[in-house]
């Protein structure tokens, strides 16, 4: 009686042993943030309502519809993309409490392609704390992939590196040597104006004049006598679309039409912005604006008939191959997905591009850097046409 | 219906007038001491914002409800606050040190930013505190050799002889015991004569010159320790965010503030509280909210502007005492049900008293 | 030559605080209220007129006549439904009110899908002219603003002096309980106030468009709008344009000769300045009260 008790107690013993091995082999999986059989979780923070919503609406589209893409393909081993897009309107502590959310409650996998240099530098240490991948910020600064950890992969080129671009242009093939800056007051402003300052210690030069602007302002006129009234021969504005139609404009009004230059933001809006004001315009971009592929019309075509609007354009691009080089290291890392194997999924990416004409994108252990490249663009009878390019940022002098 | 019986001096005293309010406070604290396991982290978190914009209200609170001087800029003073604590917190100072230092100087920085105070009034006085607000805010981005400019400053948790309070938990028992001391501090002060000055200048300040109150001594005083709570909460603010920057105290932070006393209910401590929960709640509800409306609607960006600016407009229209305010109508009801009068609270109408000479 | 150069674009910068500041001071004369929805009416004005320029084919001076005159009947409707009713109300709460109207405008605006959101330039008949006057460059742009601006002045100041309605809307802001007893219609000027004062800040909407572009947060103009009010004192007209005016020639100088970030602030300093020297501006009046 007892050893038959004493058996059956075994037998439900080892039965049970069983099912709590079973539980625990899947809670492995499932114990995984952001991973269930069936989906993974992506949060993205964008501006899609403050001062840069001209910039977070297309990367809002561009993401969208590589997700649609990567989810109409069967997804990544069998499990589709969830994303969640929120709004940070550019107020660094509306990030900072989206991040709060987006991590403890939405419970996201990988957060990727946070927009605005001052939410990133808040929300990334927190993130990583986490252990939740921190991808592809939109920040034109190098804490995207510096100092180093597994978790953060850069995508954004650097305000060092595009302006370092534009000026070494400037001074190589537009033979200019007087440089006027006029830069945003805030941090990605700020390491712009070094990024210049340090370009130009290069050749052995220096700034004839640096002005500032407040974020939101409208008024340049006393800037633009500044740098006037200095004999400048080129302006770079180190932050763009708004003010660099606006500052065109205003050099004009000044009846100096002084040559220009703007490290970001070639999209059309700053041609429809600046009218005739902006022609002849120099600019730099990491993705082509206006390649000629028959795959990219046909790609420009089904994104049209997607979001309406004219087509797919400079920060589009970036949303849209974010999400895809994510998906690209989600599948190198197989059907078991944590945050240590999308990283090593993602260092195995080498010479990647998408349909969009781009730079080529190559990770590696201990590589997380932004890739290296810039085209130079111009506004020519009223479109963006590249003139000179792909540049790579390790030919520059540092 | 409740009839207080008085039956030692000792009830002119106490803070808690009779069983109910001993019983529901006592509940509250309960239920606040157990927060961190009942809530999960994200909650917790959102109930340490609470706290800490609760004792931010308490301030505004002092300043604008009680003693009737608006101000604009108080953004500016939760900065000085979250600065002061981050530079002598990443100095090494102790927490305890470096918070009371936060809480001093911006204190001084009340004072200073109250000077306008004594010879100006009304519109003209919200004027100086916002002009006040832009200029501290610009001071923050330029004096970039202690703030570290537009860059920002990460902060540590708060420490003391390497003593860490890096967990969650502790640092809402931190904020926790703050908010308690500010409240009893706010409570009682309204009970001396000082905080009776206080309300006396509100209401009229010929009058009060002339029973003999200090204006220039009590507005100063007003503005300081309003000052200092807020400079307190800055603090804690900052080891909450853990990065500060100076576009996070701009105007749209003070008028954050403002909104959140004005809907708490402008004139009554426990108004601070109900407009801090309003305050950090709002945002959730509106997203909770996104589910049930058409997807237009949703996904519009403006809507929790919208949502905002209704809520406000429609308290201000048909509530100006603000949630606290609703509150006591509805508690006055339930305790005199059923021989509530219907008139008991409305409003006079009034012709327009002309503010220019009060 | 320089500084004439500066002043003359303050001067341009000036005339649009001074328009957004002559809203506020009429709505303060006319009930004591402060509007913080300034800004917006100013922002709505300019996206009017853009829909009435891109939208419907309208010219430029038709679509300023017409987004004026929507404008107009905007801010009557708001005064009629929600200021109205909290007239006996503490300055401060409706200072709120007006703030959380600023607000749903916002919203609103940046709620239309796509359009909203971005920003938008608006097609003048006049836009990248510059005219060149005894070696000074003046856009025209510039030189439009100050020329309607000193328009508009002029035309206020004969409505205010010789019209039915002016004299009655000064007779309503200097004594509200005498007007009443005259048989004036103190409610419904008050709505007329506002629609004049709403109707003022959409002209200076769509002046300045050409200047800043038009988006959802150009209200923030009406922030520095403030001080001009105060430096030319609250209860003046003109002296709001020529606080407005004082406003924005101190930002072009100091923006020109002053560091970093003075340019930001030269505005609240001045107002500190004159808070503490001039308490009642430069046209304000003092008003005594004998006891």
């Amino acid at each position: 009686m007892r050893t038959h008790l004493f058996n059956n107690c075994l037998s439900s013993m080892r039965w049970s042993l069983i099912a709590l091995l079973a539980v625990g082999a899947s809670m492995a999986q499932a114990q995984v943030q952001g991973i269930t059989d069936t989906e993974i979780v992506i949060g993205a923070v964008l501006d899609l309502s403050g001062p840069l919503a001209i910039a977070g609406g297309p990367q809002r589209d561009g993401m969208i519809f590589a997700t649609e893409e990567i989810n109409n393909a069967g997804g990544i081993h069998g499990r589709k993309i969830r994303l969640i897009l929120e709004d940070s309107g550019y107020d660094t502590k509306k990030g900072i409490l989206i991040t709060q959310k987006l991590l403890s409650q939405d419970k996201v996998f990988a957060l990727v392609n946070t927009f605005g240099s001052a939410i990133v530098q808040a929300t990334q240490p927190v993130a990583i704390e986490h252990g939740i991948p921190f991808l592809f910020p939109s920040a034109a600064s190098n804490i995207t992939y510096l100092p180093f950890h597994p978790l953060k992969f850069g995508l954004f080129a650097t305000s060092n590196d595009h302006m370092r671009v534009v000026v070494d242009y400037a001074y190589g093939k537009l033979g200019k040597r007087r440089f006027g800056i006029l830069y945003q007051d805030d941090e990605t402003g700020q390491s712009a104006l070094r990024a210049a300052e340090d370009q130009l210690k290069a050749h052995g030069l220096t700034l004839v004049e640096r002005t500032s602007y407040k974020r939101g302002d409208t008024n340049f006129s006393a800037q633009v006598s500044r740098l006037k009234a200095a004999n400048a021969d080129i302006v770079v504005v180190g932050h763009s679309i708004r003010e660099g139609a606006s500052v065109a404009i205003e050099t004009k009004a000044h009846g100096w039409p002084v040559d220009m230059m703007v490290p970001w933001g070639t999209v059309n809006a700053v041609i429809t912005l600046g009218g005739p004001a902006v022609e002849g315009l120099y600019g730099a971009t990491q993705f082509a604006v206006q390649p000629q592929t028959t795959a990219f019309k046909a790609f420009n075509e089904r994104f049209k008939a997607r979001f309406g609007h004219g087509g797919i354009q400079d920060y589009g691009t970036y949303g849209y191959t974010a999400m895809m080089l994510f998906a690209e290291g989600a599948k190198n890392a197989g059907r078991n997905l944590t945050p240590q194997s999308l990283s090593q999924g993602l260092e195995k990416i080498k010479n990647f591009k998408t349909t969009i004409e781009g730079p080529l994108i190559t990770y590696g252990p201990g590589n997380h850097a932004s890739p290296a490249d810039a085209y130079i663009m111009q506004v020519r009878a009223g479109r963006w046409v590249q003139i000179a390019g792909p540049i790579a940022y390790e030919n520059m002098a540092k | 219906m409740r009839f207080i019986f008085k039956t030692s001096y000792d009830q002119d005293i106490v803070l808690a007038k009779h069983g109910g309010h001993v019983f529901w406070y006592s509940v509250l604290g309960l239920f606040l001491l157990a927060a961190p396991w009942i809530f999960g982290e994200y909650w917790l978190a959102q109930l340490t914002f609470v706290l800490i914009y609760s004792i931010v209200g308490l301030g505004l609170m002092l300043l604008a409800g009680y003693t009737g001087l608006p101000s604009i800029g108080h953004g500016a003073f939760l900065g000085v606050g979250a600065y002061t604590q981050a530079v002598l917190s990443n100095a090494g100072w102790p927490f305890p040190l470096s918070m009371a230092a936060a809480a001093l100087i911006t204190a001084l920085v009340g004072a200073i930013v109250g000077l306008p105070a004594l010879r100006v009034r009304g519109l003209y006085l919200a004027v100086a505190t916002l002009a006040f607000g832009f200029i501290v805010q610009e001071a923050f981005a330029r004096w970039e050799s202690v703030t570290g400019g537009n860059a920002g400053i990460s902060v540590m948790a708060p420490h003391i002889m390497g003593w860490k309070l890096a967990s969650p938990v502790a640092f809402y028992f931190l904020c926790l015991v703050l908010t308690v001391a500010s409240t009893l501090l706010i409570v009682n002060l309204l009970r001396t004569p000082t905080g009776r000055a206080f309300v006396a200048i509100r209401d009229s300040e010929i009058s009060a010159q002339s029973m003999g109150i200090n204006l220039a001594h009590f507005k100063t005083l007003a503005f300081s320790i309003s000052a200092a709570l807020t400079g307190l909460a800055g603090a804690l603010y900052a080891h909450k965010l853990q990065f500060i920057s100076p576009e996070q105290f701009d105007i749209v932070m003070s008028i954050d503030l403002l909104l959140m006393a004005i809907i708490g209910g402008l004139g009554s401590v426990h108004g601070a509280f109900l407009g801090a929960i309003f305050l950090i709640s709002m945002p959730q509800m509106i997203a909770l909210a996104k589910d049930y409306l058409p997807q237009a609607l949703a996904q519009a960006n403006g809507l929790q502007a919208v949502i905002y600016g209704l809520v406000v407009i429609a308290f201000i229209m048909f509530e100006p005492l603000g949630i606290y305010g609703r509150w006591v109508k509805v508690r006055t009801y339930l305790q005199t049900v059923p021989l509530y009068r219907k008139g008991t609270f409305t409003r006079q109408k009034t012709f327009q008293k002309s503010d220019r000479l009060k | 030559m320089q500084v004439a150069q500066l002043i003359l674009s303050g001067v341009a910068q000036g005339c649009i605080y001074g328009l957004v500041a002559l809203g506020f001071v009429l709505i303060y004369k006319a009930t004591e209220t402060v509007s913080f929805a300034q800004g917006e009416f100013m922002m709505l004005g300019a996206f009017c007129g853009l829909a009435l320029i891109v939208g419907l084919g309208f010219p430029f001076w038709l679509a300023l006549l017409g987004s004026t005159a929507a404008v107009a009947l905007l801010g009557i409707a708001l005064e009629r439904i929600v200021i109205r009713p909290v007239l006996g109300q503490p300055v401060f709460a409706i200072f709120m009110l007006t703030l959380g109207l600023g607000y749903v405008l916002r919203g609103l605006i940046t709620m239309v899908p796509y359009w909203g959101i971005e920003t938008h330039a608006l097609p003048v008949p006049y836009k990248g002219q510059v005219w060149n006057l005894a070696g000074l460059h003046m856009s025209a742009e510039q030189g439009v603003v100050i020329a309607v601006t000193a328009g508009l002045c002029a035309l206020l100041y004969v409505m205010f002096r010789y019209s039915r309605i002016g004299i009655a809307m000064q007779a309503a802001s200097q004594n509200q309980l005498a007007a009443y007893y005259m048989g004036i219609p103190v409610k419904s000027l008050n709505g007329l106030v506002w629609g004049l004062a709403a109707a003022v800040a959409a002209v200076a909407g769509m002046l300045l468009a050409p200047m800043t572009f038009i988006h959802a947060n150009m209200g923030y103009i009406g922030l520095k709008a403030f001080p001009a009010a105060i430096v030319g004192g609250f209860t003046s007209l003109p002296g709001a344009i020529v606080g407005g005016v004082t406003i924005g020639v101190v930002e072009s100088l100091s923006g020109f000769y002053l560091p970093v970030g003075f340019k930001d602030i030269a505005a609240y300093i001045v107002v500190l300045i004159m808070l503490m020297i001039r308490p009642n501006g430069l046209f304000g009046e003092k008003l005594r009260k004998k006891v």
